[in-house]
């Protein structure tokens, strides 16, 4: 919640004081606010005691100002304003009394009404700004994201040849600019800062129609070879960096070994693909050079703004036909086992909220139930307190109240009321709102953007807070009998127009509550089965940190990184150290995926180039890790240089999928026909155990490299310690920093914490379902329980009769155990309908369960009829016990 | 002997008798005063400013500093104010010793 919005939220609490009071000191109590603001008080979960006592306080003070102000202004007034006024001062003070009687009936009306109201604006406010709201570039729906149809890594998808030829030969796309994103050490800022570049072409910023927040855009002279480098500063690492500083236009720093000048600062836009620190033009990349050759180096995303005259079936169409050239002309790398190879345009919009549909369609269907069922809930509140004084009604009628009179006070009664629910709703939404957005910064750069929904709280609280006057005001059929009737009446023929709707209230809650529960339920089971696949390896005790090298030609002196292994493994308490370029489980650096060749069975094909993931490693990574050697050996200590023979290790997967016919895979011989890491032919000395990269991901073919013969600068340091992990970090750290002083160390995080990360957001997800499952189950079960009760209350004196007559207390109980379990089949037979339709929602969520999973249909089934029977068994047992003479008698 | 002075309106007094505040001042020093008891929210400080203007034992002033916030409203206390002040310390002085001799 920003500022803005906040002073927006104090303005409408501060309309609780009368208009003469605000004049005076308005402007004092939103200055004190924002000071208290400002020294803290607020921050964080403490925002939900403060703006709870703020409320408070703003209620009680105004209302006493506002009696105050009445009171002294009563004697200028003519007599009928005074008349009108003392009445509903009369109804409020009244209305407040009432409430203080009978608490827990306020506290829940006013619970059930800030949790719908809140849950809902906060979920929809998310919904708006992420996937209604345009994207703040130019011209939005004409921007394009190019994807390469095809195995391999799923981010990058061109060459910079493949990215010249679509250039020359498309002409749907006014613009085509390519990016990639690399991690680079800026020195000269005091201590070495470690940041996420982005590589772009340098009409990037121009096409997304981002103007700077100081200094200039790259320009056309920025990347041409030759030139001299140039960095944009994105607008969080300025604020960070640089505190904002506007004469940081100019200045140098170090960066690869070169000097950048520092052109401009970018405004604040949701960065995609990922949230870089600094921009460079494509020049300035040392890597990119390397590609530029190579047509399989496909390093590069590609960007396009649509012609404004092309439609997006054309452009696919255009792309479609430049796929086809590729595969035809350059057949041997665009091999069909590797994808199909086809080029798509896909709407930037799209891609940048993908990853949050699923999660933010399922969550706005839970809370859209939430709502309803709260309404329900107030309704059916409202409406019994509104039956238990229906004598104190009538004999207020009877006394002289006319029939506008006590309407008006039931309407003073019910606003009061539900406007302090609504008050809480605000509260709730604000604060949800806020941890919302930390919630799907996870699963969408657009998370910045959003704010809280204006319209929607008030399209929620209307809806609320109206069904609350609805029906806590306009009187059910007993109210128009006859005045003595009612005031002689016991209940048993007050009510029966009432009762029916309160039973439709209750099914449709005990229906909503089933969906609900299946909604959790499914995605509490599909969580369990997430969280228990075995990845492969031994995530306790293990620390990774990024070693954020940068070595000339990208190349790791081989002195450095066995020094570094053996000091670090010589610190107390370490098991074992390696350095590798990726790691399972981890979800920032990923395994490069690369066609191989098995010597022996060279293919006459060459198009059908098998792929398998390439990781390059020392030889206690394994051990480091905790994956187990199944066959052969791992890297010996004579292998290393560039001179030794080169060896790998396969892993389980690609020997069960690629060399399946060979009774022992040792002994094969691999090629990689790129010539990446190696021209050289490499032989298998042993076979690893599986691991998985994500949680929820299929186990690749993977073939290990042993660092120490292919030094590559891919830098992951992985330490098993005995005890805590965290406490290495500062030993390792000193070490880093006295063999290389220019290498930051960053990402430290222990493997544990890297795979409780990697299912943050479905155990989130799971966590506001269950919550709102819970909420909804204890509404029925109050819902339930109500009815019966009303009914026992109703039916005292027939149950006397019956039991006069002989009935035993169990036909008592289960006369009424009848109607609760009519209810609960009723809302369940509805219920099983209605999650059959919304776990379609969840089903893209789900891992290991389908959304009609049987087991939970009948957990949820059993658990709904336990909490229904408990509900409708505690008034019963009442009935049971009631004194047939003294029910006879109270007749 | 005067009815005794809510405790609200005697610590805004108290915390006015030093210097001018403005609300925030007066709310920070009554918190200080008090050890971190008496929280005075805003609706309860301005309500009991408000009241405390109308009795005439404070008043506004325009803010004091170098660089005055014309949000800022800074109070003064009044002459009566500060006679005021001093009659509810002598009445709890008395309070106090009595209450001191008789549990001595």
């Amino acid at each position: 919640m920003n500022s803005a919005t906040r002073r927006t939220m104090y303005r409408l609490i501060l309309r609780m004081y009368p208009a003469q009071f605000r004049r005076v000191y308005g402007s004092q109590l939103e200055q004190i606010l924002d000071e208290m603001l400002g020294a803290g008080h607020a921050r964080g979960l403490a925002a939900i005691p403060f703006w709870s006592r703020v409320l408070i306080d703003t209620v009680i003070h105004a209302t006493a100002q506002r009696f105050n102000t009445r009171r002294s202004r009563w004697r200028q007034l003519p007599p009928n304003t005074n008349r009108r006024l003392h009445d509903m001062l009369q109804d409020v003070g009244y209305a407040f009394r009432g409430l203080a009687r009978q608490k827990g009936f306020a506290v829940a009306v006013i619970l059930t009404l800030g949790l719908g109201i809140g849950t809902t604006t906060a979920i929809f406010s998310v919904i708006n700004g992420v996937l209604i709201q345009p994207l703040p570039y130019q011209q939005d729906s004409q921007l394009m994201l190019l994807e390469h149809n095809r195995e391999g890594s799923e981010s990058a998808s061109f060459s910079p040849i493949e990215l010249e030829e679509l250039r020359l030969k498309t002409a749907a796309f006014d613009e085509l600019v390519e990016y990639h994103s690399l991690n680079f050490t800026l020195l000269d800022r005091g201590e070495p800062v470690r940041v996420r570049s982005g590589v772009v072409s340098w009409q990037f910023f121009q096409m997304l129609g981002i103007l700077p927040a100081a200094g200039r855009l790259f320009v056309e002279s920025d990347d041409v070879p030759d030139a001299d480098a140039v960095l944009l500063l994105s607008y969080r690492f300025w604020q960070d960096q640089f505190d904002g500083d506007t004469t940081v236009v100019g200045q140098v720093v170090r960066m690869n070994d070169k000097a950048h000048t520092i052109v401009g600062v970018l405004p604040p836009f949701p960065h995609y693909p990922r949230d870089n620190d600094v921009y460079m033009p494509t020049v300035a990349c040392p890597f990119r050079p390397g590609w530029v050759p190579r047509r399989q180096a496909r390093g590069l995303q590609v960007f396009g703004r649509l012609k404004e005259t092309v439609s997006t079936e054309q452009a696919e169409l255009d792309l479609a036909a430049i796929g086809t050239d590729w595969r035809h002309d350059a057949a041997q790398f665009y091999p069909a086992e590797a994808g199909a190879h086809n080029i798509d345009p896909i709407s930037l919009k799209t891609e940048l909220t993908e990853g949050a549909r699923p999660t933010l369609f399922a969550l706005l269907g839970a809370v859209i139930l939430v709502l309803l069922i709260s309404c329900a809930n107030v309704a059916n509140l409202m409406w019994s307190r509104l039956f238990h004084r229906r004598r104190e009604l009538a004999l207020r009628s009877t006394l002289g109240a006319t029939r506008w009179r006590l309407t008006r006070q039931l309407a003073t009664e019910s606003t009061v009321i539900t406007l302090l629910g609504g008050a809480l709703g605000l509260l709730i939404a604000f604060v949800g709102h806020g941890l919302l957005v930390d919630f799907v910064s996870q699963l969408t750069p657009r998370a910045g953007e959003v704010d809280i929904d204006l319209t929607v709280l008030g399209f929620t609280f209307v809806l609320s807070v109206g069904t609350g006057l609805l029906f806590g005001t306009v009187r059910p059929p007993h109210g128009r009998k006859g005045l003595s009737e009612t005031l002689r009446d016991t209940g048993e023929r007050a009510m029966s127009g009432g009762g029916v709707m309160r039973h439709v209230l209750v099914v449709s809650q005990i229906a909503i509550s089933f969906m609900l529960l299946i909604s959790a339920g499914l995605s509490i089971r599909s969580f369990a089965r997430l969280a228990a696949v075995d990845a492969g390896v031994n995530d306790e005790g293990v620390l990774t940190m990024t070693l954020a090298a940068a070595f000339a030609n990208g190349v790791e002196p081989l002195p450095f990184t066995e020094s570094l292994i053996e000091e670090v493994s010589a610190s107390p308490g370490v098991r074992s150290v390696a350095l590798t370029s990726s790691f399972p489980l981890d979800e920032v650096t990923t395994p490069f995926s690369n066609g191989f060749i098995i010597a022996g069975r060279e293919i006459q094909d060459s198009t059908r180039l098998s792929q398998a993931d390439i990781r390059i490693v020392t030889p206690a990574y394994f051990e480091t890790v905790g994956q187990s050697i199944l066959r052969g050996r791992v890297f010996q200590a004579s292998e290393r240089g560039a001179e030794s023979p080169p060896t790998a290790i396969i892993n389980r997967s690609f020997a069960e999928r690629f060399l399946a016919d060979v009774e022992d895979p040792t002994g094969s011989r691999i090629r990689m026909p790129n010539g990446f890491p190696t021209d050289a032919t490499i032989e298998v000395v042993g076979v690893a155990t599986d691991t998985r990269q994500a949680l929820d991901a299929e186990v690749r073919p993977e073939i290990i490299l042993n660092k120490l013969q292919f030094p590559q600068a891919f830098n992951i340091l992985l330490v098993r310690t005995t005890g805590d992990p965290m406490s290495f970090v500062e030993p390792i750290r000193t070490i880093v920093n006295r063999l290389a002083p220019d290498v930051p160390v960053t990402d430290v995080r222990t493997l544990n914490e890297v795979r409780s990360a990697s299912i943050s957001s479905p155990r989130t997800t799971t966590l506001l379902l269950s919550l709102f499952a819970l909420f909804a189950l204890v509404i029925s079960a109050t819902g339930t329980a109500g009815v019966i009760g009303f009914s026992v209350s109703r039916r005292t004196n027939e149950i006397g009769v019956r039991m006069a007559l002989g009935a035993d207390t169990d036909r008592v109980l289960l006369m009424f155990l009848r109607q609760g379990m009519w209810m609960l089949l009723m809302g369940m037979s509805i219920g099983v309908l209605g999650a059959v339709a919304f776990s379609q929602v969840l089903r893209n969520l789900l891992f290991g369960v389908t959304s009609t999973d049987p087991i939970t249909y009948v957990l949820v089934a059993v658990v709904l009829t336990g909490v229904a029977v408990a509900a409708t068994l505690i008034p019963a047992r009442r009935a049971a016990a009631v004194n047939p003479i003294a029910a006879l008698r109270s007749e | 002997m005067p009815e005794s002075l809510k405790s609200q309106w005697f610590h805004i007094l108290l915390a006015l008798s030093e210097q001018d505040r403005h609300g925030y001042g007066i709310q920070r020093a009554v918190k200080d005063l008090t050890g971190g008891n008496l929280m005075l929210w805003p609706g309860m400080l301005y309500r009991s400013l408000d009241e405390l203007v109308k009795r005439e034992w404070i008043e506004p002033v325009p803010d004091p500093s170098e660089a005055p916030d014309e949000r800022r409203q800074y109070y003064r206390i009044t002459g009566s104010g500060k006679r005021r002040l001093l009659v509810e310390a002598e009445t709890l002085s008395h309070w106090a010793d009595l209450a001191k001799t008789r549990t001595s």
